[in-house]
Formats: C-alpha cells, structure tokens, sequence
C-alpha cells in the first residue's frame, strides 16, 4: 500500500478513542496485541514455511515476563515490553535447535510437548508466577505519565503494533526476507543459491518468538490478569486460526485475522464451547477450501493490490506430497 | 517389594491404555503419514458415550463399551472422509492444522453438554481384589489389562492374519503399488481410521474409571500416546505397545519415589528427551530427521 | 476389445495427452513407443484408472471404464506394471503376488501363483524373501507376475525392460511372446525399439501427447527404425 494511505490510516485509528465505548475500545487493544502474536506465526509458518506449536508458549513467556517483571519488581513498562520480547526470542532460539533437524511431524510433536511443558511451568514454578492465582497488571506508564484506561493503553498498543508491523515489513522485503521465501519453496534449492539455510531458520525462529513475544506483553497490559491455561491448545488454534482465515503469508492477513476472531467470538457472548468450535471448525474449514484466506480472496478480487500476498506464499501448502504425486 | 509390584501393576493398567492410544496413532500414521492431534478427542467421545450408558441410563457395561466403541469409530470415520480425505495430498503442516482444527471442535461441542461438572465413572466391576502371593491387585485393574491385551491381541490379529490386514499393510507401505493391484484405497482410509477410533473409544471406556471424565481429558491421553509411539520409535505397532507399558510403569514409580508433579510432565520430558537422545526410538523406524 | 477415442489426460493447469484414439483387438499385443514425457505413462496409469481422464472415452469389451476409479478398473480386467513397479518392499515375494491375486479368484490363488513361478523360475528361488532385497531384473519379473495373477483381460507394462541386462531383457521378450501366444491381449509401452518390434502386432508412435502415427510393423520396420532413430 502507499505510505500516504498507510498513514492517514493511522491518523484515522488516532481518532478512534473518541468514538468508541470502552468496552469496543478494549477489544481493538485485544485485536491489536493478537495481531502482533500472528504476525510472529506468519513470519515463521508463512514466510519460512517452518510448522511449530511453539507460538503459544512464546506469546505466554512475553505475557509473563511483562506481567512479572511490571508488577512484581516494578520495571517500567518501557523496559518489561523489549524484555518480553527477549525472553520470547531466547526461547525460540533453544526450539530452533531441535527445528533444524526434525521432520515435519516430529517437530510438530515436539513443539507441542515443549508448549506443554512451558505451559506446566506456568502453573506450578508459583514462587515466581503465582502459579493459578495468576497475575495482575497494571496500567503502563511511559516515564511519569500512567496510560489509564483502556482509551489510553490504546495509544501504548497502536505506537507498538505500528512500530513492529514497519520493521516486520522492512524485514519481508529485505535480503532476509527473501531467504526465508527461499527456504520455504524448497531447502535444497535455497542451499544451492547460496543460503545458509541453518542461520535463516534460527534467525526466523528468534524474530518470530520476538514478535510473539511483544505480542503477548501487549495481551498482558490489555486484558490485565493473566492465568496460566491462556496459553495451551485452545490459544494456539485460535493463532492458526486467525493467520490461516487473514491470509498466510501476507501481513495484511495476520491484522484481519485478528480483528476478525477477537471481534467474533464476543458475539458469542464468551461460551467457551461455541468458541472452541467457532475456532476449530473455521480452522477446518479455512485450510480445505480457502487455504489463501481472505486477504487472498480480496487479492483475487483485486481488492487488495496482488503484492500483497508474497507471490506464491501458498505453494507451501498447494505443494502436493510426492508419496500420492500427481495423483 | 510387594510395593513396587503394586506399583508395576497400576502402571500396567494406566500403561496398557497409553499403548491403546500410541496403536491408534500408528495405525493411521503409517495409513496416512498423518499425525492426528485428535486422537485424544476419540478417547474423550467413548469416555462420555459409555458413561451416559453405563450411569444415568445402567446399561450393563459390555452394552456401554460397544456403544462407545461404536460412536468413537463413526466420529473418526466422519472425520476421516470430511477432513482427512480432501486434503490427503496436502503437506503434514497443513494435515495436523486441520487435525488440531477438529480436536478443539470436538472438545467445544462435547463442552455443551459434558462442560459444567466433572463426572466420575465408577469401577466397572465390584468383584474382590485378586491375591498373588502378597501383592493385591483390584478386579478393576485386572479387567483393565485384560481388556487391553485382548484388544491389542485382535489387533495384531486383524493387521497380520486377515485380508483386509494385509491391504492395509499394502497401502501403508506403496500406495500406487495397492492401486495398482485393485485395493480400493479410500476404504482402507476408511478402515484405518475405523480401526483406530475403536481402539480410541475403548480405550476411553477402559480410562474412565481411573481419571475424571471432562472435555479435555483427550489431551493428556494424546500426549501420553504420543510419548508411547516416539519411544516406540513412531510407526511400529509393537513398539507403541512396549512404549507405552513402559511409560505406564515409569510414572506410577516416579509419582511414589519422587513426585506426583512429575507424572503430568513425564510424556512432555519422554518426548523430547527421546527426539533428542534416540530419535529413532527404542525399535527404530520411521523418518524422524529431515532427509 | 480395448478402445481409447479422444482421451484428454492432464495434471493440475497442465494438460498432457490431447485426444488420444487407440485401439486394441483381442489378443493383440500394442506397443507404443515415444521419446520420455510424451505421456506414454500417463495415458496406461489413466487407462488403469489412477489419473482421471479429462474427457474422451475408453471401453473394455464394450463396457466403459474411463471413468472408474482403479480398485473397479481392476475389476473390469486391466492390470498395469508400472513404471516404478510399485512393489511392497515389506512383503515377501508370495505375499506380492497374492495380492495380485482379485478377492474373487482367491480360490484359483495358488494354482495362478504357481503358472507365475513357472513362468519365472527365479522368482521361486526368491518366495519367502522380501520383495526389498531383490534385483532390478526380479522385481521387473515380481510386477509382471503380480499383475498376470489377476489373469487380466488387458495388460498393460509400462517399460518393464528399462534399466535391465541384455539377458534379463530377452527372457522378458520371450515371456511375451509366450503371454501373446497364449492370447493375452497387452500393451506395450517401450524405449527399447528393437524389444517392441519384435513382439509386437502393431505400433503406435507417441509424441508431444499425440499419438503420431500408426502402422502395421510387418509392413514398415525401417520406416520406424528411421523414426525413432
Ligand atoms: N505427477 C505429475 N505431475 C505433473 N506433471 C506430470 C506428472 N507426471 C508426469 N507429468 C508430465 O507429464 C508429461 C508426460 O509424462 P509421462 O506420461 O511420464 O511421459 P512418458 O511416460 O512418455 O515419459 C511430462 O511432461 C511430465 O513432466
Ligand atoms: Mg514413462
């Protein structure tokens, strides 16, 4: 999109504290700090075409490190939110280890049983994360200034989502950026061409958790208490969910996706059961019949400008697998 | 001593369902090259049937256990041909999105009626304790275990010995191959997915009156299963019976010498300990590394 | 009777075989030769019914099975040697070839079985072990004998001589003719021009996903020798 729409796009969002109600207010934070999460997913699954289970967990370390360091040791938000991000990256980093080498399917495993057990810790380390009792936290502060309410926080949320979707973009269109597309559409030709294609994954990995990482102190500072079961199954398929039905592999589709499935669900009224199927059986749907999302829907309707679904971001998952080739 | 044999043999118990669990997933692994995330929620159906039938409705249990064999295998079926079938071709990412997809599904719907309370399930029989020299061992607990073995028995029975058994094997080891010589292929799916939705829904039934009957309960038993079948060395049948036995016993002798805490993150640490250390499990096969 | 008439194969946007008219007599044996991705493999796995054909129509015995899918095709009387050969590694030899062997013919098994074995010795020598450990020549031998068990109506091998010693290739030729005399109607995909004139009735030159030309080869070996090259 041209940077003149893009910003009078933001300079339209700034207006929007004035009109909305606060409970309208709290669901675009919401929307705004899932869409930080599902970029982490996108750059990682769509981008580089590498499939983990590990996004809830990072976006889980990001929520604790910012709730724990803000409200138990008095960091100043400006500090506990690159921090999260930090913490989120050092753990992606150990997953990228096993990653490397692992196949598809063993990598799924693992990664859930790593998510698992980050989501164990969660519940029983309680000395430090007050295991079920969970975690409340305060309203950020920029220096001296409290971002009271909902209204305000929104602020906080917007600079952070616009900043990280800026560098997000810079990174999709740099030399990285094209190593991971590389890697995805094949490793042994992105090795031929030149790509250390170890290096590209790790970074992947490491940037990924950062963004989820982010993502999750921003969840943490919106909805305000934490609990440990927020970052199991349930919230990774609402995260697969939201990319897949946005649009894999298109940034654009992570934000829709968001604003989607954290709007739809309140009309719902929050039944946790019509949730989960909401999430599940879109999640089915969207993989059999749209695998583009509706960022490549509008992109086919020429809505949306073509570039902005990376070209062939889909051959991934269009790849036929060779054991039933071309039958 | 005689503590310790009491140990293995509530490891038993547990361990012959986790081996249930990892038989399924390995039957439609090597079927399909799909790992289903909800395998769990097959468990979890032939839990609830078989308490509605058993409890409010006090259907005798061999009427309960069907019915919720029944059910477990009519689920897995449908979920086969409506999710599985259209995108067979489609890489292993895109497969377990859509599995992980139906599990949560399953587990919301099951929500509705089941969500509100914890239900228990009695024991199955009331009969008096079996003695072994010292050791006592429950009735429940040896029905447990024989109902398992059976069941793994004529599983054994129907993949080595009977002509469908033999198709399967085909499909799974060539499936241009079993196209080639007239195996309709989609009914081998079918029957796969069959197969392993009953021995989920039994293995449901058999888990009930050992844990508490919730929409969630799937998820442990999956994990446990897949610990059972990484050990196991994913894709050999026999190995996920071992492994899973052998989960079985470790727990209950961690839980007693060390902590109960440890039981819950056993198949977490198994899984990952084993990718790392034996990738290619106890009885080695199956493509684990990236080639 | 096998007849093809304006088969149109393709693969995803790619179309492939365009419009291809064939047609096979009882107890004929058909080769069809052609440079690689002319679409030879392509139209036998359609005839057999793995690749759906796009449109067109092909009949067995007046009977259509363009449109079946292979486990039904296989049960009209069409057996493929694949390219690949496509064996269970796992299984035995016999196991293999039991397989071959139709759900309704179970009884006639292990008489069908035995004609396999002697039609190909080396294939006794090997029944117990997996098909995994054997030659290139025996498991060309192996997918030739597990389709035979089915005593298909047609026939259909898809290079079953590629990649083998000069030996190993006569035994198959032999074998042929020996299959032809019988009255086994076949047809013959092959890049070994010499194999395919001598066993065959009639040729049939592919190119580019076009039958190019049809003649009879007794009449005009050397035209075909000329085209081929
Ligand atoms: N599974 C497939 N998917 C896409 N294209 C294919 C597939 N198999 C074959 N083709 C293409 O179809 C054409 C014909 O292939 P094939 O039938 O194998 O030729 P032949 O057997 O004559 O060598 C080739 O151009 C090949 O690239
Ligand atoms: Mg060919």
């Amino acid at each position: 999109m041209r940077p003149a729409i893009v910003i009078f796009l933001l300079l339209l969002l700034l207006f929007a504290p004035f009109v909305l109600d606060a409970y309208t207010q709290y669901l675009v934070n919401l929307a705004l700090s899932y869409s930080l999460v599902c970029l982490g997913l996108n750059l990682l699954l769509g981008y580089a075409g590498q499939f983990s289970f590990a996004n809830a967990a990072f976006m889980g370390i990001g929520a604790y490190t910012y709730a724990l360091l803000t409200s138990r040791l008095g960091v100043p938000s400006l500090v506990a939110l690159p921090a999260a991000g930090m913490a989120a990256t050092a753990l992606g980093m150990v997953v990228a280890g096993p990653a490397l080498r692992l196949s598809t399917v063993y990598l799924a495993m693992t990664s859930l049983a790593f998510a698992e057990l980050v989501q164990w810790t969660f519940i029983h380390w309680s000395a430090v994360t007050l295991g079920t009792d969970g975690v409340r936290v305060r309203w950020p502060a920029v220096g001296s200034y409290v971002a009271q309410g909902d209204k305000n926080t929104f602020y906080v949320v917007l600079v952070v989502v616009a900043i990280s979707y800026w560098s997000a973009l810079r990174i999709v269109r740099s030399k990285l950026g094209r190593a991971f597309l590389a890697i995805r559409q094949g490793e042994t030709l992105a090795r031929c061409s030149g790509i250390d294609v170890e290096r590209t994954k790790t970074i992947a990995y490491a940037i990924s958790a950062f963004y989820a990482g982010i993502g999750g102190a921003l969840f943490a500072l919106t909805i305000r208490f934490i609990v440990p079961d927020g970052f199991g199954l349930v919230q990774l398929v609402l995260q697969f969910s939201m990319v897949l039905i946005g649009g894999l592999g298109s940034l654009l589709g992570g934000l829709v996706g968001s604003l989607l499935l954290t709007v739809m669900p309140e009309l719902l009224r929050n039944v946790e059961a019509y949730q989960e199927m909401l999430y599940g059986v879109l999640l089915v749907l969207f993989v059999i019949f749209m695998p583009r999302g509706i960022v490549g829907l509008l992109g086919r309707l020429g809505l949306v400008p073509q570039e902005i679904l990376v070209r062939g971001a889909v051959a991934y998952f269009d790849a036929r697998r060779r054991k039933h080739s071309g039958l | 001593m005689s503590e310790l044999l009491t140990l293995i043999a509530a490891g038993l118990e547990v361990g012959s369902l986790y081996a249930l669990m990892a038989l399924g997933l390995v039957l439609i692994y090597r079927t399909q090259s799909i790992v289903n995330f909800a395998h769990g929620e097959l468990l979890m159906a032939g839990a609830f049937v078989g308490y509605v039938a058993f409890q409010p409705m006090s259907w005798p249990f061999p009427v309960a256990l069907v019915l919720a064999v029944l059910s477990s295998t009519l689920l897995g079926v449908a979920v086969e041909r409506v999710v599985i079938r259209p995108l067979v071709n489609h890489p292993h990412a895109t497969l377990a999105m859509a599995t992980v997809g139906v599990s949560v599904a399953v587990r919301g719907a099951a929500r509705l009626p089941f969500g509100s309370d914890i239900l228990t399930f009695p024991p199955i029989i009331s009969a008096a304790p079996v003695f072994i020299g010292s050791l006592v061992i429950s009735a429940q607990t040896v029905l447990t275990i024989v109902l398992a073995v059976s069941i793994s028995v004529a599983v054994f029975l129907l993949i080595w010995k009977t002509r469908l058994g033999r198709e399967i094997r085909a499909t799974q080891q060539n499936y241009l191959g079993a196209k080639v010589v007239g195996i309709n292929t989609g009914k081998i799916y079918s029957s796969s997915w069959a197969v392993a939705s009953a021995i989920g829904g039994a293995a449901g039934v058999l888990a009930a009156p050992l844990t508490l009957l919730y929409p969630d309960m799937g998820a442990t038993f999956l994990l446990k299963g897949f610990a059972a079948a990484v050990l196991g060395g994913f894709g050999n049948p026999l190995g996920a019976i071992v492994g899973g036995i052998a989960i079985g016993i470790l727990e209950k002798l961690v839980g007693a010498y060390f902590s109960t805490y440890l039981i819950e993150i056993s198949p977490y640490v198994i899984i990952i300990v084993v990718v790392f250390v034996r990738p290619q499990g106890l009885f080695g096969r199956g493509q684990i590394v990236r080639v | 009777m096998l007849s093809l008439s304006r088969v149109v194969i393709g693969y995803g946007q790619l179309e492939v075989v365009h419009g291809v008219d064939l047609k096979v007599g009882k107890g004929e044996l058909v080769a069809v030769l052609g440079p690689n991705g002319a679409g030879k493999s392509t139209l036998l796995n359609a005839i057999a019914g793995i690749i759906r054909i796009r449109s067109g129509a092909i009949s067995l015995d007046d009977k259509s099975i363009g449109r079946l899918p292979s486990h039904l095709t296989c049960r009209a009387g069409v057996s493929l040697v694949p390219q690949g050969r496509e064996l269970f590694l796992e299984m035995t030899v016999r196991e293999n070839l039991e397989l071959g062997v139709p759900a309704s013919a179970r009884r006639a098994g292990p008489e069908r079985i035995e004609d396999v074995l002697r039609l190909f010795p080396r294939l006794r020598e090997r029944i117990v072990q997996p098909a995994g450990g054997l030659s290139g020549g025996e498991r060309a031998m192996l997918a030739i004998g597990r389709a035979l068990v089915a005593h298909p109506s047609v026939l259909l091998l898809d290079e079953p001589t590629a990649g083998l010693a000069p030996k190993i290739v006569d035994h198959v030729r032999e074998t042929l003719m020996a299959l032809k005399a019988g009255g086994q109607t076949t047809i013959l995909v092959e890049q070994n021009v010499n194999m395919a004139l001598a066993v065959a009735d009639s040729v049939y030159l592919m190119n580019s996903g076009k039958i190019a030309r049809k003649e009879d080869v007794r009449e005009s070996k050397d035209l075909f020798e000329s085209f081929i090259g």
